[in-house]
């Protein structure tokens, strides 16, 4: 697809960059916050008082300012995580996961249609894209299909949502198989955080109409319940001409969670989900009878499916902790050229105690049992249609203090046995160094596998094409490509080095640096043959896949929280990614070098300003802007800087009424061209919503 | 240049507005901690409860909070001559010799079993959620107009031979009856 439209605003940036200077500068020349640095938390601090020698009245007199409750955890991980908590959800105007992701540094989101997202971390990127363990409450959502997310089906009401942790570079010691990039913890509040009422509405052009509603009730003295509802109507995205496309889409979903502590060291969470989804998309369809000529079918996909989660954590002792956690989900797929039933069970067990003052120890165990059906059509199938696999796995971490809260040595491996490529090692090594609590350095070396999908042991795709100058010089016959997969196809690897900072100076200022390098080895790529004479009327160019691409990536990632003061917050996140895959045979084949090796932007950079006008009144800005990202066959996609806002005002406690405005620097842009399955590409539109939420 | 000017001018606002308008504020933990000090100061635990007149008097809490985190800081301090120490449970048994039991909302998951485990004991249970004093727990703490407030449950705390001072009551909203 060629695209034209208007070329991104370039001068944006700068005037931000402005904004950024002038802060620092402030920052610098500032004494108050200077002074702010030294100060110990613990230490009462008002105006040199001590807040404990003050009367009971006075102290019932202080007005207080609400300190947002944060993650301790990940602030002491030795990896690359970054949090979006419920209140960055609430702020940013965002109606879908895949587009809260874009706030994070490394992750790369892409909207391919109204209702298809590709999302990646460090690169690499794709609807089908392989390298990303993605959980919900702990529970897989990927597909063995192609390793990737169906994020349209992923629809949880956002208001549910605790937090999402996003930690980049190689998980897998701790998540499985499919970690290579990063993994992205979807985690929904405990259900006692959802008692009492909540109805949210709204619509807009874009998103046409949504609904949500939640319900949360005490049962017992120790036992929760919340049910949820909820409906949205998405609307088109644009042609490149500007003309309506043909992806509008609606999805119903609902669902419960229990919450129960029977004893004080036991919780159980039971909770399940069922949604029901209807997408409108367009393929161009070459068929294998009359060559050339490019069939668009309008039709519509249909996804449904449903998933129970049970899982049961014990605690022993403060240091000695069990869980136990059992999940079964069923999902049924209709595309116009494929269709897909799974049902996979997953059972996990962890237990987490310490072994002597200065090692903590975490193991576990787990299974994971995945059966398909599959129904293919002329153009796509897989030639096993149906398949049972299953995969276990042990995993051991050991957390060594070398000096109590200063340094402390995290070594740990996973073992997994699957179906394809029998066992799989992931090894990593960690340090982290504490020199004060307010600095943390990190350091890194992993290694992780990405194990073969579905797809690449059994895809058949193949289409006839008179379009006979891909090749050089042209046939005199129409040409049959055909992509396969092989049952020699192996894991994908990847050997990680990884860096990082992590500062908070004061709770008014925060930092993180992230920088990595990664050094793949079997990339999938589609081998090159050459044409060959089939039959007596058409050629044949074979295209199967395999591991034969090496390459790397490095980059940095930077992210930076900043209140000035109490009524703004800013938060900014840059990164920097280059990625290089070359074919092992040394060959230089254009399209197989460009295919894996790009797709993600060199720079990104968001920048989020929340701002409390009153009490009653938000206003929240964010600005985004990503770089030109190249793909197969050197098209490419320009860069783009646009922005949403979001006012949002609060009568009464109970009551939040919301106008965001979304892309709004330009009428559409692109942001993917789809790769592999040809279903139309359409513009990202400019859209504007409006919301209400009550809760009771 | 327009734009530039006004980025400056905003960034001078927004250190000008709030010292102008308000004096600093204290975080809320902070104030809060304070105020359980404050609390204990009110409060007669019977005297079976102390070895001797200058033993210490035990603050636990569990849970990874903001309250919590900064409840070590009340270390040293004292109550009627009982010097202040404080400690984080590690498991429910741990609850038996503390005097004053801090619930973090973070924990409030636990609080049921916690309210079960102190019912007949002298233990001053303060939970910062909403809902603890009506199941059972003594006191809560919550925010109102950005002012910290709490509210006392009066037969959970007689059923624990605690006794409150009427000058506590005076400023706290009190409910009778309840969580027994």
């Amino acid at each position: 697809m060629t695209s034209h439209h208007s070329d991104p605003q370039t001068t944006s940036p700068t005037r931000f960059w402005h904004l950024l200077l002038a802060g620092l500068l402030t920052l610098l020349t500032t004494p108050a916050l200077g002074a702010a640095t030294a100060t110990n938390i613990y230490q009462p601090n008002h105006n040199g008082e001590d807040l404990t020698e003050l009367p009971l009245e006075v102290l019932m007199d202080l007005e207080v300012t609400s300190a947002s409750r944060k993650t301790q955890r990940l602030a002491n991980t030795a990896a690359a995580a970054f949090v979006i908590s419920q209140e960055d959800i609430r702020r940013s105007g965002a109606t879908s996961i895949p587009e809260l992701l874009r706030m994070v540094p490394g992750v790369q989101v892409a909207k391919m249609d109204a209702n298809k997202w590709a999302v990646s971390i460090r690169g690499i990127n794709g609807r089908f894209v392989s390298k990303l363990q993605v959980l919900k409450d702990g529970r897989s959502v990927y597909t063995p299909l192609f390793s990737g997310v169906f994020w349209e089906s992923l629809d949880t009401p956002l208001e549910d949502i605790e937090r999402i942790e996003v930690i980049r570079g190689p998980g897998a010691a701790m998540w499985g198989a499919n970690a290579v990039n990063g993994v992205i913890n979807i985690i929904t509040k405990h259900a006692i955080d959802t008692q009492g009422g909540l109805l949210s509405g709204g619509g807009g052009n874009s998103e046409q109409g949504f609904g949500t509603a939640r319900i949360g009730k005490q049962l017992t003295d120790n036992s929760f319940l919340r049910l949820y509802g909820k409906h949205v109507e998405r609307g088109k995205g644009k042609h490149a001409d500007g003309s309506d496309a043909h992806d509008d889409w609606q999805l119903s979903s609902g669902g419960f969670r229990f919450d129960v502590q029977p004893t004080f060291n036991d919780a159980l969470t039971l909770q399940g989900d069922y949604y029901n989804g209807r997408y409108n998309e367009t393929y161009n369809l070459y068929n294998l009878t009359t060559p050339g000529v490019a069939e668009v079918v309008p039709t519509h996909s249909t996804a449904s499916g449903g998933n129970l989660l049970a899982r049961w954590q014990h605690t022993l002792s403060d240091t000695d902790e069990l869980s136990l956690q059992l999940s079964y989900d069923h999902s049924q797929r209709d595309f116009l050229i494929l269709g897909e039933r799974r049902n996979t069970f997953d059972a996990d067990f962890q237990h987490r105690f310490k072994l002597a003052s200065s090692q903590e120890i975490i193991w576990g165990l787990g299974f994971r049992h995945s059966t398909d059906q599959t129904r293919g059509s002329s153009t796509l199938s897989l030639t096993k249609s149906s398949e049972s696999l299953s995969l276990y796995s042990l995993f051991l971490q050991d957390e060594i203090t070398l000096l109590p809260d200063t340094l402390a040595l995290i070594i740990g491996t996973r073992i997994d046995h699957n179906d394809y490529t029998g066992w799989e090692f992931q090894p990593n090594g960690r340090l982290i160094w504490t020199p004060s609590p307010q600095h943390t350095f990190w350091g890194s070396v992993s290694r992780a596998v990405r194990t073969p999908t579905r797809a690449e042991r059994y895809l058949q795709y193949q289409y006839l094409t008179a379009d006979t100058g891909t090749t050089s010089p042209p046939l005199p016959l129409p040409l049959r490509v055909e992509v396969y997969g092989h049952d020699d196809f192996t894991s994908e690897r990847v050997l990680a080095y990884e860096l990082g900072y992590r500062s908070e100076l004061n709770p008014q200022l925060t930092f993180d640096l992230a920088l990595f390098y990664n050094d793949y080895s079997n990339l999938r790529v589609r081998q090159n043959d050459l044409p060959a004479l089939e039959t007596a009327t058409n050629f044949v160019l074979n295209y199967p896949l395999s591991n034969d691409a090496h390459g790397h990536s490095y980059g940095a990632e930077l992210s930076t929280t900043w209140r000035p003061c109490d009524w703004w917050r800013l938060q900014a996140a840059y990164h920097y990614l280059r990625t290089k895959v070359y074919l092992d045979n040394g060959s230089d084949d254009d399209i197989n070098s460009a295919n894996t090796a790009d797709g993600a932007p060199r720079h990104q950079l968001t920048l989020r300003s929340g701002f409390d006008l009153t009490k009653q009144l938000e206003l929240d800005l964010w600005l985004r802007a990503v770089s030109r990202v190249r793909y197969i066959d050197r098209s490419t996609i320009p860069g783009y800087v646009t922005m949403d806002v979001r006012v949002a005002w609060k009568p009464t406690k109970h009551l939040e009424l919301a106008l965001v405005g979304q892309n709004l620097l330009q009428d559409q842009h692109p942001e993917y061209i789809p790769e592999f399955i040809n279903t139309t590409p359409t513009e990202v539109p400019r859209g504007v919503y409006g919301k209400a939420t009550l809760s009771f | 240049m327009r734009k530039r000017c006004l980025t400056y001018s905003l960034l001078l606002l927004c250190w000008a507005l709030p010292a102008w308008s308000a004096p600093e504020q204290p975080a809320e933990a902070q104030v809060k901690s304070a105020i359980i000090l404050n609390m204990a100061r009110y409060v007669d635990w019977p005297t079976e409860s102390f070895s001797s007149d200058g033993a210490p008097i035990l603050f636990c809490y569990s849970g990874q909070g903001t309250l919590t985190a900064s409840l070590p800081s009340l270390q040293g301090k004292t109550v009627k001559g009982h010097p202040v120490v404080v400690r984080r449970m590690n498991t429910s048994v741990d609850i038996a010799g503390c005097h004053l039991v801090v619930v973090d909302a973070t924990e409030r998951r636990y609080a049921a079993s916690i309210i079960d485990r102190t019912r007949h004991l002298p233990i001053l249970t303060v939970g910062d959620f909403s809902g603890f004093s009506r199941d059972g727990g003594m006191v809560e703490l919550f925010l109102q107009d950005g002012k910290v407030r709490f509210e006392i449950n009066l037969a959970a705390a007689r059923q624990s031979h605690l006794k409150i001072s009427s000058q506590l009551l005076k400023v706290a909203r009190v409910i009778r009856g309840a969580g027994d």
